[in-house]
């Protein structure tokens, strides 16, 4: 008989570690601070990028929440906590999302009425790109999250304490609109934070992409969390190969979901070839981002493709680790190269506020992530569907 | 059925076959119709049907004799019906390969009872998909060259067409899931032909069960192909329609350029699948009796995939109204509010309240497990998606760029009867394999219940 492993966070991963995060954070934040000094447009560029890498992989756990609580699944319950710690980082990101605030004349042509004066599309266009309207959607994109979040995690670890059933019920039930929610602002985030950087290019695929591309980083990012969990000697009986074969097969589905989107909405441009929307892939395919859309094309789809299809990659926690990895790391290039030609635009250019950004939100972002963690069990431990989940087998 | 307890109001996993019928009881349910001499209503359904089938032939024969021309299509308007129907049939046929491939994926167990029956009409529904195309082209007699032949005029397909891929998708689509369909069967064949007391059912079931004995090994082989076959047609349940969404989407018209198509295309797929498999289930299981396999709960489970599905494609007219308005550009916003209050407004209206407003009803519980309403918003959900096809080609096409080219398109009769044709042919194959195959796959619903479980009847 297996033991049961010990629901609370204890030792270094509860205490030291989320010091060495929080200093890390702080030091990249800085580090940050000082680049905008130097050149403040790439900062902005840079620190946005960080942000929505951080975001994306939040929103994709929100999602796998909605979803799980939506279809009553019963296997994903012991790595369910996972993600809900995830998504009670949205307070948190709010609170980064304020320096983008600073930066929005920066960041978006459209801000400025002098450019909107003498641009017909942005005439056009201004009843949905002004400064108002934008920023009451801000407020309202984090409302939301910040309510859907607090409400499946405040449920699940109540339940962690009164075993009572009802609770996964109503958690279910706030997942059907929660879903309908979830479309439509990781759809209008992605269009007002992202694809107006450009503000004359549309594509109606955007809010897909991004968000099949949040999925894949989320779920690796559960996946990799979990690992870590496990090293330190957590959940290695609870969260078993099973559960990772399926976070796996999950997040193999999904890459492929992101390489069909990304491909079609590449591929429906290219070919009808009109020049109000080939001109966004053509300032992306300028001087060597050229190599990056190889680079995207060969490491986001090809490569997993090949590595990951098998059945003992998935299962092998090594090569799944290393996998869950290079998704992380493909993911941000994918951010990298939609954001970042709008600031460098003939070619890759590197700074080092493209690293310590992401460090500085990073970190803060990890350390947060620690500290809570040690506060609730590790697994939803009365969670009437947990017997379900520890005996699941994958065959 | 008072002990019926809601799924979603208990924590339990609702029971996937009521009133604790045992094997044997369920290898009747399910063989009986094979075995029992086709009843009344059959005979009288089949000749209605086979009379449908052959005003299809009748209406191609005199297509293939007087030529395109009896359509009703016009210079500005050149894809009328034909391509509505083909993209609505080939649409239908979605249903099949998710229920068998996807949802096996998910382990989702109430899928065992109705996959048979959905990929039989993922079959059918392909092969009156493939006859428009077919006859669209004019000269029939010369469709070979639709496939890469080596000739000595050196002529070849324009391999940059979406309408050749079309032909190797739908070709590859059609053979997966014949297959896939025909592997599944294979236990069940078995099991009628064991059953059958006549010689010649003996002979021919047995020769389609292709010496199936049941044995250890003849399962495990099983199990592996089918797990394959599913990983295999998985993708393919997106490849098929999003080429065919391919054909309008890579051109420069407004209405039919849009990034968001594929994914568009194959949510509404599975939506307008999903309604035809419940209209068809609802009235089988009836006259069958077969409600004890096919329960409310997987009657349930499918209006969730409609509602889901119906809501993906609400997403989808959203996003491309959005982006029409949000694009600047006045041609694709004159499209779509050309579609909204031109003279095709009846047709995109009945598209967006069969589409969005009602299926929107399912999120009621007490909607979407009551029959009667099922049944209605099914019907609605299939005229919604025929006309989401007719508002894609016909609407699009008939006001372009160039206001002097401007049409308004009616069916003629040809048109309008071999639409009327096709289902027949449709039906007259369903009611085929209703007759002489076992709907329901007997040998898995056998797998997912309590007693096929090794420590079934033991204590905790």
């Amino acid at each position: 008989m297996k033991h049961q492993d010990s629901p609370q966070l204890a030792g270094f991963l509860a205490n030291q570690f989320p010091l060495i995060a929080f200093a890390v954070g702080t030091a990249g934040l800085a580090l940050s601070a000082i680049s905008y000094l130097v050149n403040p447009e790439r900062f902005f560029f840079s620190y946005l990028t960080a942000f929505m890498f951080f975001l994306t992989i939040t929103l994709g756990a929100l999602f796998f929440v909605t979803i799980q609580n939506l279809v009553r699944s019963g296997w994903s319950v012991v790595v369910r906590r996972i993600p809900e710690q995830m998504i009670s980082n949205f307070g948190l990101m709010a609170l980064f999302f304020i320096p983008i605030l600073f930066g929005l004349h920066t960041l978006y042509e459209w801000t400025h009425p002098a450019v909107v004066a003498g641009d017909h599309l942005l005439i056009t266009k201004s009843g949905y790109l002004n400064l108002k309207f934008f920023l009451i959607r801000v407020v309202f994109y984090f409302s939301v999250w910040i309510l859907l979040a607090r409400t499946y995690f405040t449920r699940s670890t109540t339940q962690d304490q009164t075993g009572d059933p009802t609770l996964t019920l109503k958690n279910q039930t706030t997942s059907t609109y929660g879903i309908l929610l979830f479309a439509i602002t990781i759809t209008f985030s992605a269009v007002d934070w992202v694809m107006s950087l450009t503000p004359h290019w549309f594509s109606t695929m955007f809010g897909v992409y991004i968000f099949a591309g949040s999925t894949v980083a989320s779920l690796a990012a559960i996946s990799l969390l979990a690992m870590i969990l496990r090293k330190a000697g957590y959940l290695a009986n609870t969260i078993r190969i099973d559960h990772y074969h399926d976070l796996g097969k999950l997040l193999y589905g999904f890459n492929i979901f992101w390489s069909y989107i990304a491909f079609s909405q590449y591929f429906l441009i290219w070919y009808a070839n009109i020049p109000e929307e080939t001109f966004w892939f053509t300032d992306h395919f300028r001087g060597s981002w050229n190599s990056v859309g190889i680079l995207l094309a060969v490491g986001h789809f090809g490569i997993p493709f090949l590595l990951f299809m098998s059945r003992h990659v998935k299962r092998n926690l090594v090569t799944h680790a290393m996998m869950a990895v290079w998704f992380l790391f493909i993911h941000f290039v994918d951010l990298y190269w939609i954001i970042m030609p709008n600031v460098s635009k003939a070619g890759v250019t590197f700074a080092w506020v493209d690293i310590t950004a992401l460090l500085g939100i990073g970190g803060i972002y990890i350390g947060v992530l620690f500290t809570r963690m040690k506060k609730y069990p590790l697994f939803p431990v009365k969670d009437p569907r947990l017997s379900d989940s520890m005996h699941f087998e994958n065959v | 059925m008072s002990e019926y307890l809601h799924p979603d109001t208990v924590i339990e996993r609702a029971p996937l076959v009521l009133n604790g019928h045992g094997f044997e009881k369920i290898t009747d349910m399910v063989c009986g119709p094979v075995e029992r001499k086709a009843p009344k209503w059959w005979q009288i359904a089949f000749l209605g049907a086979a009379s449908g089938a052959l005003l299809l032939v009748s209406m191609l024969g005199y297509l293939i004799w007087d030529g395109i021309g009896v359509w009703g299509l016009n210079n500005r308007v050149d894809w009328g019906f034909d391509i509505v129907n083909f993209v609505f049939w080939v649409g239908i046929g979605h249903a099949g390969t998710l229920i068998s491939a996807i949802l096996f994926l998910f382990r989702q167990k109430w899928r065992m009872a109705i996959n048979r029956f959905a990929e039989a009409m993922t079959i059918f529904a392909v092969i009156c998909a493939a006859i428009f195309p077919l006859m669209h082209t004019g000269r029939q007699w010369m469709d070979f060259y639709l496939f890469p032949i080596p000739n000595q005029m050196s002529m070849w397909p324009n391999f940059r067409s979406p309408l050749l891929w079309d032909v190797f998708a739908v070709s590859t689509y059609f053979t997966v899931s014949l297959l896939f369909w025909y592997v599944g069967l294979i236990p069940d064949l078995a099991t009628i032909r064991d059953r059958a007391v006549s010689k010649s059912k003996q002979f021919f079931y047995g020769i389609f069960a292709l010496g199936w004995r049941g044995a250890n090994r003849h399962w495990q082989h099983y199990e592996k192909g089918y797990l394959l076959l599913a990983a295999i047609s998985t993708p393919l349940v997106l490849s098929v329609h999003s080429i065919v969404s391919f054909d309008f989407a890579v051109a420069q018209l407004p209405g039919w350029h849009t990034t968001i198509f594929p994914p568009y295309f194959v949510a509404g797929a599975i939506f307008s699948g999903f309604a035809m498999v419940v209209t068809l289930m609802v009235i089988s299981r009836e006259v069958f009796g077969m409600k004890d396999l096919m329960t409310i709960h997987h009657l349930e489970c499918m209006n969730k995939i409609i509602l889901a599905t119906g809501t993906m494609v609400g997403y989808a007219y959203g996003m491309e109204f959005f982006m029409a308005w949000y694009s600047g550009s006045e041609y694709e916003a004159f499209a779509f509010i050309n579609r909204a209050i031109g003279p095709y407004a009846w047709a995109y209206w009945s598209m967006i309240s069969c589409n969005v407003i009602f299926p929107q009803l399912f999120w009621f519980r007490k909607i979407r497990t009551s029959i009667p309403a099922m049944f209605v918003i099914s019907i609605f959900v299939n005229i919604g998606m025929w006309f989401e096809r007719f508002v894609i080609t016909v609407i699009s096409l008939h006001r372009t760029f160039l206001p002097s080219t401007w049409a308004y398109y009616s069916p003629s009769w040809v048109e309008i009867c071999t639409l009327i044709g096709s289902f027949g042919l449709f039906l007259t194959l369903f009611l085929l394999f209703l007759k002489f195959l076992p709907m329901i796959a007997v040998a898995e619903v056998k797998a997912i219940m309590p007693e096929a479980d090794p420590h079934y009847g033991e204590a905790h």
